[in-house]
């Protein structure tokens, strides 16, 4: 028994958001929708390119094949290849242990690290100490590794020497899945991990330690991994891999984009600016809004010249520079006085400057909502921070010499604050507006008032999309960033939006937030893994084959009812068992038939109070079936994300009475009358509840791309026939050009039927019995299967 | 009528609320050798199935740091009475029945004797990453039990360490989980040269397994070179150690004296953050302190014009209960300078604040000491309700943020936050 506790104090916490970064498998042709001028031109400049022929030949440097020294012992005697230490750090709840195996190695002979964890709260992981390492002369540091049931799953990070010395954090590189074509599998693969990505960030001439952070946890009780061969080299791919994975968009030169610069200061650190720069010029961003703290050009003469020389260069690069800050709390009279005096020290900057070394304007990221004063004196915060919007509006116009533009960030929610924003926006010329969402729809939806306000005021809206991780950051869901979508996905949605405003006079153009998350995303879908049992070990709902002629009205006397799922058990609660009184309170006999064209469902419910008051996304609040389907269930069979082959349908019986039964369909978002065309419901009412009869035409789904969905399980493993082997080889070998998806035998879809009882319309949603035992909203790997029979 | 808001407000956090038994008699409890064993198929190392067993002890070093422990006949704690329940001293399982019924050879092992203390010898010197401690094995399961309690004495008094706890996870890693000094759980705050009780409620062992305890640390964490004695221990089902009481009786809530580890004495993490070019680091300062002995905090640091730096202490767990503040209404702290104008703001973090990850700030220490920071001692007293709306009731970090670029060094010592006093009439409606 040991201790080794002072060590571990650099490494436990990250405070850094977790970004993306892949090795996409799918080839995109690069030269569309690129800015490759700029980006040509960006790699020319970066010093970290080590892509030169001769550099390869330099001996890669062996940290550690992990044949020597202990996992058990103290710090000294866990000693690497390079002669430095390894070790494990945990804060309970969570833990993770380092042993070595002979078993699992690359090679014929020494050891192989077996890395368990399990992260139940708190933190845990690995680190190997680098004392100082130079490694300016290579381009990767790579490593083999293997998991023992696939899926596993780590953030990786590098400090340098100043960091260790001084207790930072290391700096957060990305996921090993990121470095994975399928992330970690059952079988040996090598991971070689770009220091470009760090060298904005790290000293790379003197690394102090390598940090494995164990922040997810697989299905099961713990996670075990096997790495090997740690190396630092020079490897000829990884500067290809690096300029594939690169953030790219299509530059509109009449709406050119912006950007949230924190946690970066592109003034002192030349290569960051370097990075900033290579990022705006690929990604048609010509506005960044740059993180600034406290400023007096008289304080330090150095900085002051360096912001000279920062500001010139990104003028000659055709970038403008605005400062950012803000803080709750200024929104407060009291706290005017700290805004105001930030501000005035640029503009004093600015006044004595020619432009080309002047600051562009101010993003004044102030939002008042987030102090705790918003909840109970609101209307005095907001006449509040409109004074003191009043008072900068006032001090830049006293400044008459130089143009500084001034802007603001606002929440959607700000249409529901009366007159705010349109005073706001009053005093500002432009708002860049936090219409975070990762759906198109929803954008362009949230940011319709907004643009239609700035025009009639005569002022800018950008729109602004989220890139980071806010799961992991507890600030969010995965339906308000496109950080699991990836960049590519998240353009193709982007362009939506673009097309949808590019013809309206307010609409300035796209915000990005923000840098450091925007610089790490990766190129492809970026989405958490989960392990499931094989899909024909999956609970099996049989469809059954209808050749006949299925009359949708809510009699049943049609149909096939061989093979009912029925959900009549307290277990298969999921929500609300305390409530739930038996059989007769609320439970479901559910059907399925299929034909080429049409999935027809039908439930027959007992349900002992009918509460239907609401309708479309609101029929939530009444009795009501939920019902997801999973059409290309292979496609992402391990993806525990909820993808555009996702459907997330609510059947409601309506009320008998005026509320008609209903089909609504939350996710994705398709035109309410394409649901409407493609699907047909009716409800009947019996003694002790009511039957709902559905029909979903097979063009409800045609939609779906079932190429561009990642085959995370190889088809030996998972050996069943893929949906969009179907598509391409169903019965009536219908053509990918006909637009008709149909069904087939023998597939198998994934399916959810999670029925919502409601007694009282006051209190939405009494309970939820479900199909899926451990059901997770929008986690299609705790869906079970619909296996289509003939 | 008069209503004492004292009674009003809801109680402290977990440790705080748990019910004490207030019927003194009868308490049930264990000796090391009365616990339950570990669960079955909990999964133990090649060298912990060799050497590990219940009673044994030990120690760990890095040169140059010295360590000894041993079983000590000739100083033993001797009670007439039971020591909490006032009854006659009862007899316990002795550690020879313990092996025998559980089939273990006693044979080359050395094994705890009621009639024995343990002695523990020490010389740490932090040299390089030179360590030192003592551990004492459990091997069983402390699930069921609300308090441990041991007795302690030092052979000259003022000795330090830590209390750790390794459950069989953590055993086969470094670093038990550590819960701060052991003057937090002593009654007067200091080992002397007689013994004294420890009461350790167990749920100060936030994180650990206690249902798969490997053993008791006693961490090293200051550089000295002392003996000390323990002997028994016990295992109370109760939760015998109310901390809220003391708080009571003081009016106050010391957050930290910074006299003894880098934990709070709330046993909550404490650490400087810094993003460069700014930075922040911190120490315990035994040659500047406030009062007769001790320590202070010391803060040296370098604001630049970009990037933060400063220091928080905790009053959570990490990912454990927020911790309630509202029966509190004012924060203190004692403060000196290097040079005497150092600047910097005093923040606090409700759970919101923490997600945000930012604090909201009472304002600058120039708005308290109207001559601002000296380098004489001074107190800062600040109204929390300074701090703009916190939810009291979750709250998570004490800050101090610097601002303005300079550089310097700053003492900080016995942070504290005070009662309520004020008695409020209640409205006749």
């Amino acid at each position: 028994m040991t201790k080794f506790f002072y060590l571990c104090l650099a490494l436990i916490i990250c405070s850094v958001s977790e970004t993306a970064f892949s090795l996409a498998d799918n080839d995109a042709d690069l030269s569309t929708a690129i800015n490759e001028e700029s980006a040509d031109k960006a790699s020319e400049t970066s010093g970290a390119d080590k892509s030169s022929k001769d550099e390869f030949f330099i001996p890669p440097i062996i940290i550690d094949n992990f044949d020597v020294g202990r996992t058990d012992g103290i710090f000294i005697e866990r000693t690497t290849t390079l002669g430095t230490y390894q070790g494990t750090w945990a804060k309970r709840p969570a833990w993770s242990i380092i042993t070595k195996s002979e078993e699992h190695r690359m090679g014929d002979t020494g050891y192989g690290l077996r890395l368990e964890w399990k992260n139940l709260g708190g933190w845990c992981g690995w680190y190997t100490l680098l004392d100082g390492l130079d490694v300016t002369d290579y381009n990767a540091l790579t490593f083999w590794i293997k998991g023992e049931e696939g899926g596993e799953r780590f953030d990786i990070g590098l400090a340098d020497m100043q960091m260790q010395n001084l207790d930072i954090s290391a700096k957060y590189v990305g996921a090993v899945s990121f470095f994975l074509d399928n992330g970690v599998t059952k079988e040996w693969q090598k991971v070689k991990i770009p220091l470009s990505r760090l060298g904005a960030d790290v000293d790379l001439s003197a690394l102090g330690s390598l940090v494995f952070w164990c922040r997810y946890s697989s299905a099961g009780d713990s996670s075990v991994v096997y790495i090997d061969d740690l190396m630092i080299e020079n490897d000829p791919d990884v500067r290809k891999i690096e300029e594939y994975n690169a953030p790219r968009a299509e530059f509109d030169p009449d709406h050119p984009r912006t950007m949230w610069v924190w946690k970066i200061d592109p003034v002192v650190n030349l290569k960051a600016r370097e990075d900033m720069f290579d990022l705006s010029l690929r990604t048609a961003i010509r506005t960044c809004y740059v993180y600034f703290g406290d400023f007096d050009e008289h304080d330090d003469p150095n900085y002051t010249k360096q912001l000279e020389e920062f500001l010139r260069e990104s003028h000659e690069k055709g970038i403008k520079i605005e400062i950012l800050t803000g803080n709750p709390t200024w929104a407060m009279k009291e706290n005017h006085h700290l805004a105001y005096n930030w501000m005035k020290a640029f503009l004093e900057y600015n006044k004595s400057r020619p432009p080309e070394l002047r600051v562009d304007g101010c993003s004044f990221d102030v939002e008042p909502y987030l102090a705790g004063e918003w909840n109970t004196r609101r209307e005095e915060v907001k006449a509040e921070y409109l004074v003191l919007l009043a008072s900068i509006r006032e001090l830049i116009d006293s400044y008459p010499d130089q143009h500084f533009e001034l802007g603001g960030a606002i929440p959607t929610f700000y249409k529901d604050e009366g007159d705010f924003e349109e005073k706001m926006l009053g005093y500002l010329d432009y708002a860049a507006l936090m219409a975070y969402h990762d759906s198109s729809r929803k954008i362009i939806d949230s940011s319709r008032f907004h643009i239609d306000l700035a025009e009639r005021l005569g002022k800018k809206i950008y729109i602004g999309v989220e890139t980071q991780d806010l799961v992991t950051m507890n600030q969010g869901t995965r339906a308000t960033t496109f950080y699991e979508e990836g960049w590519e996905d998240m353009e193709a949605k982007l362009k939506e939006v673009e097309d949808a405003f590019r013809g309206n006079k307010a609409y300035g153009g796209l915000a990005m937030h923000c840098y450091y998350s925007y610089k790490l995303l990766q190129r492809g879908r970026n989405t958490p893994y989960k392990l499931r049992v094989k899909p024909e070990e999956l609970n099996q709902f049989i469809s059954r084959f209808q050749q006949g002629t299925v009359e949708i009205d809510g009699d049943l006397g049609d149909w096939i009812k061989t093979d009912p799922v029925v959900l009549n058990q307290k277990r298969q609660v999921v929500f609300g068992p305390g409530a739930w009184n038996g059989p007769e309170d609320y439970s479901i006999t559910a059907y399925s038939m299929w034909d080429l064209y049409n999935l027809y469902l039908a439930f027959v419910v007992v349900d002992n109070v009918l509460v239907q008051e609401k309708v479309k996304q609101e029929m939530w609040e009444g009795d009501h079936i939920e019902f997801w389907l999973d059409v290309d269930l292979l496609g992402d069979y391990n993806e525990a994300m909820n993808s555009d082959d996702d459907f997330q349908f609510g059947f409601a019986p309506g009320n008998f009475n005026n509320i008609e039964p209903e089909v609504f369909l939350f996710i994705p978002e398709y035109p309410e009358h394409f649901v409407l065309d493609n699907t047909e419901i009716a409800a009947k009412r019996t003694d002790d509840g009511y039957i709902i009869e559905v029909r979903i035409d097979a063009r409800m789904f045609r939609d779906i791309d079932f190429k561009k969905v990642r085959q995370t399980a190889s088809e030996d493993k998972q050996n069943l026939v893929a949906n969009r082997e179907i598509y391409e080889k169903g019965p009536d070998a219908v053509s990918e050009g006909s637009g008709r998806f149909i069904f087939a035998d023998d597939t198998r879809l994934g399916y959810s039927l999670d029925g919502s009882d409601c007694d009282d319309a006051n209190a939405p949603q009494k309970l939820l019995i479900s199909t899926s035992k451990d059901r997770i909203w929008g986690d299609p790997t705790t869906f079970n299967a619909i296996w289509l029979k003939k | 009528m008069i209503v004492n808001l004292f009674f009003c407000c809801g109680l402290f956090f977990s440790i705080f609320t748990t019910p004490l038994i207030a019927n003194k008699k009868g308490r049930e409890w264990h000796s090391i050798y009365e616990i339950p064993p570990l669960p079955a198929g909990t999964q133990l190392a090649d060298h912990e199935k060799l050497f590990a067993y219940r009673g044994r002890i030990g120690f760990f070093r890095l040169p140059p740091s010295v360590m000894g422990c041993y079983f000590d006949s000739e100083v033993n704690y001797t009670a007439e009475e039971d020591r909490i329940a006032g009854e006659a001293k009862e007899k316990r399982k002795s550690a020879e029945q313990y092996f025998l019924e559980n089939g273990i050879e006693i044979k080359d092992k050395e094994i705890w004797h009621d009639n024995e203390s343990i002695k523990v010898m020490y010389d740490y010197k932090p040299v390089g990453r030179s360590f030192c401690g003592a551990y004492l094995m459990f091997f069983g399961d402390l699930s069921q039990y609300g308090t441990m309690t041991f007795m302690i004495k030092g052979e000259n008094g003022g000795e330090q360490f830590q209390i750790g706890m390794n459950d069989a996870i953590s055993n086969k890693r470094e670093d038990a989980v550590f819960i701060g000094s052991i003057n937090r759980f002593v009654p007067g705050g200091r080992v002397t040269r007689d013994w004294q009780i420890v009461r350790i409620n167990m749920r100060e062992f936030f994180g650990p397994d206690l249902s798969k305890v490997m053993s008791l640390v006693f961490d090293i964490n200051e550089e000295s070179r002392g003996t000390f004695w323990i002997d028994d221990l016990r295992l109370y089902k109760d939760v015998l150690y109310n901390p809220i009481e003391e708080v009571h009786e003081k009016g106050y809530l010391l957050l930290d004296n910074f006299d003894f580890s880098y934990l709070n004495l709330l046993g909550r993490k404490t650490n400087t953050y810094k993003k460069l070019p700014s930075v922040c680091l911190h120490s315990l300062d035994d040659k500047v302190f406030y009062g007769d002995s001790g320590k202070s905090l010391r803060l040296d640091f370098d604001k630049q014009g970009t990037g933060w730096s400063g220091y928080y202490s905790m009053l959570n767990q990490v990912d454990g209960e927020w911790f309630d503040l509202s029966e509190f209404d004012k924060v203190s702290f004692m403060v000196k300078g290097a040079k005497g104008g150092e600047n910097f703001e005093i923040g606090m973090a409700d759970k919101n604040w923490v997600i945000i990850g930012d604090s909201l700030k009472g304002g600058t220490i120039g708005d308290y000491l109207p001559g601002g920071v000296t380098t004489e001692w001074q107190e800062v007293v600040i109204p929390l309700s300074n701090f703009g709306l916190l939810d009291l009731t979750e709250m998570g970090s004490f800050v101090i943020n610097f601002i303005t670029k300079h550089r310097g060094t700053i003492w900080i010592d016995d942070l504290k936050f005070y009662i309520k006093q004020e008695q409020e009439e209640e409205p006749d409606w």
